[in-house]
């Protein structure tokens, strides 16, 4: 039975200090992005101010650089899709290995994975700058994919996913009814942790998205930028001296960009719930 | 009589033609018929139409540009190219601060090897020190610069019978004149509390010195004599309320000039493009510019620089001697500087530079905002009188930072300007010698 949890006044004013502390800065950005430069600078930050200027706003994010920013935005969707996809599968099958079947070195193997966790993202710029350089992928879609479908989390999650959901049992049952190894895994298995599928994906998405080191690195060509560095270029041109500001633009780009998380996350939000409290009963 | 008005006309278009011509130095000759492409990264705004300019006079010589906006990101793609080695650019533009970091990785081409000495007697006594520190080998090629003048609200000096401070006395008993006669509501200066470089630059006008090369090491002195001068200086007038502490570059001092409550400043020569394009109608026509006030009454224009960048090759580049000549065009030839001039705003490296027509244009910003004065010759001035013997350190971003928490405590008076002074020493040093380097 779950229990009507009930506040008392105090922990109300708590939580909604922390509330409005946290959308302040989101406030900002709506409030911001239908003004032109000349309001952000001399009207009250957390308001609106007349005349409204989004339709403009949206008119310069659009054409500016002959409409590049469609180009950044593609590219994100491109990455981080891409990026979603294969370290799930990569996770998934990983996983499955480690959970399901015994082999030689198999602890050895997965303390080292377990460790890898720990070598921050900054450490393995240099190396992996210099694999896609001898490779060829330098400035390539690949050169900013690639490096994102080893997630050793992922693997680690999807471990703990089969464990629990997906009793060896089960597998012992289906190959005794004569399913192949592949059916096992494709059809009984994989639906079963569905929820481990979505966080992984969810978590290698978001990851991907937000991800500004790795492109500023490996990438060179402008078409090549996804949001996260096209804005900041953006944003860095427009403070230096003698360019018009479009401070106001880029916030509004800044928006947009962050509205496919909102809707991953507002879609898939659900499955992931379910799919950890799940594992955490279990485990 | 038309005719002879078109002549008129065209000998002095011609005429106003040969002198552009003649003020750029013979530049080191493209190899004939030598296809290369050069990959520059720079982020001075409207290079693409420069470049055209210069493949105009070198049809074999491409150029392709990535700009990334600088800043830290500029610098660690860079740094990781250069450190990988490969994948970094033929030419790249670097802040005057941040080039001995680079020239540690040993990523950057010795430009003299190329000829750039020959060069040096094209440029601003001062700006060839900071690409040549030790007068051997030249890491750079400069491009703009910022040497410090003061710029000031005419009206608002005049409302109150100050006449323009030709000495830090006279400011400082202007300052307090102004504080007094407004009641405390308008104030002579303002002390930018976060920017390292303004302080260094009004320390360096008196030739302070903070870091020096020494042998293989360094010494490093932020606390040098110069440094605490100037900050008791400027602590003193903080403490009576005879100047501000408003942030630079943020609404409230822009209000607060565009008001008239902050009446002067001393700013480098790409700040008055700044205080046009953010103040705009607010205050237009009645700023001036004047030279630094001097501690010596009578002596000769001292200044210091803050900002302003140069243009390297780096050692991966395959075409150095190409490399080197475009780098050479771009800071010196007419043409590039009025380009980079009217696009980006960038205040010229080079002597002849100076004096162009486009930087003396009193009609257009941003001498236009300073009541058509040309401030171009105040700037021009204040870069002859910048002292040639400055240096950086590859960790000036640490010094940058703690710079601001000790100013802090000392804005609060928990330190005194020598003890904050000391404590910034101290520490930077510490963390020098931390990341490895030979520093005393």
């Amino acid at each position: 039975m779950l229990r009507r949890e009930s506040f008392s006044p105090i922990q109300w004013l708590l939580l909604a200090v922390f509330t409005v502390y946290c959308l302040l800065p989101l406030w900002w950005v709506i409030t911001t992005m239908f003004k032109d430069n000349g309001q952000l600078f001399s009207t009250f930050g957390l308001w609106f101010s007349a005349p409204s200027h989004l339709l403009e706003n949206v008119r310069t994010l659009f054409t500016r650089q002959d409409g590049i920013f469609s180009r950044w935005l593609l590219n994100s969707v491109i990455y981080a899709g891409a990026t979603a996809l294969g370290s799930v599968m990569v996770s998934a099958m990983a996983g499955y290995a480690f959970s399901k079947f015994d082999f030689a070195a198999k602890r050895g193997l997965f303390t080292l994975i377990l460790a890898t966790i720990m070598v921050p993202s900054t450490a393995l710029a240099l190396p992996i700058y210099l694999l896609m350089q001898k490779t060829g992928l330098l400035n390539t879609y690949w050169a900013v994919i690639l490096p994102g479908l080893v997630n050793p989390f992922g693997l680690y999650l999807m471990r703990l996913f089969w464990d629990a959901g997906f009793p060896k049992e089960l597998m012992e049952a289906a190959r005794i009814d004569g399913a192949s190894e592949q059916t096992i895994f494709w059809s009984l298995g994989l639906p079963l942790v569905r929820g481990g599928l979505v966080t992984v994906g969810l978590f290698a998405f978001v990851g991907a998205w937000n991800n500004f080191f790795l492109p500023l690195v490996v990438v060179n060509s402008d078409t090549l930028y996804p949001l996260t560095l096209g804005l900041s270029v953006w944003n860095q041109t427009s403070a230096s001296s003698g360019q018009e500001p479009i401070y106001t633009v880029i916030v509004l780009g800044a928006l947009i960009s962050v509205l496919p998380l909102l809707i991953a996350f507002l879609t898939l939000g659900r499955y992931w719930q379910g799919g950890l409290a799940s594992g955490a009963v279990k485990g | 009589m038309k005719k002879a008005a078109l002549y008129v006309t065209l000998a002095l278009g011609l005429s106003a033609l040969s002198v552009s011509y003649a003020a750029d130095p013979a530049f080191p000759k493209a190899e004939a018929g030598k296809k290369v492409t050069l990959e520059v990264w720079s982020w001075v705004p409207g290079l693409d139409k420069t470049v055209a300019s210069f493949t105009k006079a070198y049809p074999d010589i491409n150029i392709k540009i990535l700009n990334l906006g600088g800043g830290p990101a500029t610098y660690t793609k860079l740094q990781t190219a250069l450190k990988a080695g490969s994948g970094a650019p033929d030419v790249a533009q670097i802040e005057y601060g941040f080039l001995p970091s680079f020239a540690d990785t040993g990523g950057l081409a010795d430009l003299s090897k190329y000829g750039a000495g020959d060069y040096k007697k094209y440029f601003v006594p001062w700006t060839w020190g900071q690409v040549s520190p030790e007068g051997k080998a030249v890491y750079a090629i400069p491009q703009d610069t910022g040497p410090f003048a003061m710029v000031y609200r005419s009206d608002v000096l005049t409302k109150y019978g100050v006449t323009v401070p030709k000495t830090w006395a006279q400011y400082a008993s202007a300052a307090s004149a102004v504080n007094q006669k407004s009641a405390g509501k308008v104030k002579l200066g303002n002390f930018y509390a976060t920017f390292a470089p303004w302080f260094m630059a009004l320390a360096w006008a008196d030739g302070g010195q903070f870091f020096k090369r020494d042998g293989d090491g360094w010494v490093q002195t932020l606390n040098n004599a110069s440094a605490k001068k100037v900050l008791n200086y400027w602590n003193d007038m903080i403490k009576k309320g005879d100047v501000s502490t408003i942030g630079a570059f943020s609404a409230d001092y822009w209000n607060a000039t565009g008001a008239g409550t902050v009446a002067s400043n001393f700013e480098a020569a790409w700040g008055p493009g700044g205080y046009a394009g953010s103040m705009k109608d607010k205050s237009a026509g009645l700023w001036r510019a004047a030279a630094l006030p001097q501690w010596t009454a009578g002596s000769a224009i001292k200044s210091g620089n803050w900002g302003g960048s140069s243009n390297v090759v780096t050692t991966q580049s395959k075409n150095p001697k190409e490399a080197t000549l475009f780098a050479l065009w771009l800071n010196l030839s007419g043409t590039a500087i009025t380009e980079n001039w009217n696009n980006g705003g960038l205040f010229p490296a080079s002597s002849a530079g100076l004096g162009l027509p486009a930087l003396n244009d009193t009609s257009k910003n941003p001498s236009k905002f300073f009541g058509g004065q040309n401030i171009s010759a105040v700037y021009a001035q204040a870069s002859k009188g910048v002292n040639v013997n400055f240096q950086w350190a590859p960790w000036f971003p640490f010094a940058n930072d703690n710079y601001n928490k000790q100013i802090d405590l000392m804005i609060k008076g928990k330190l005194t300007p020598d003890q904050a002074l000391d404590a910034w020493q101290a520490e930077t040093l510490a963390n020098a010698k931390k990341e490895g380097y030979t520093v005393r």
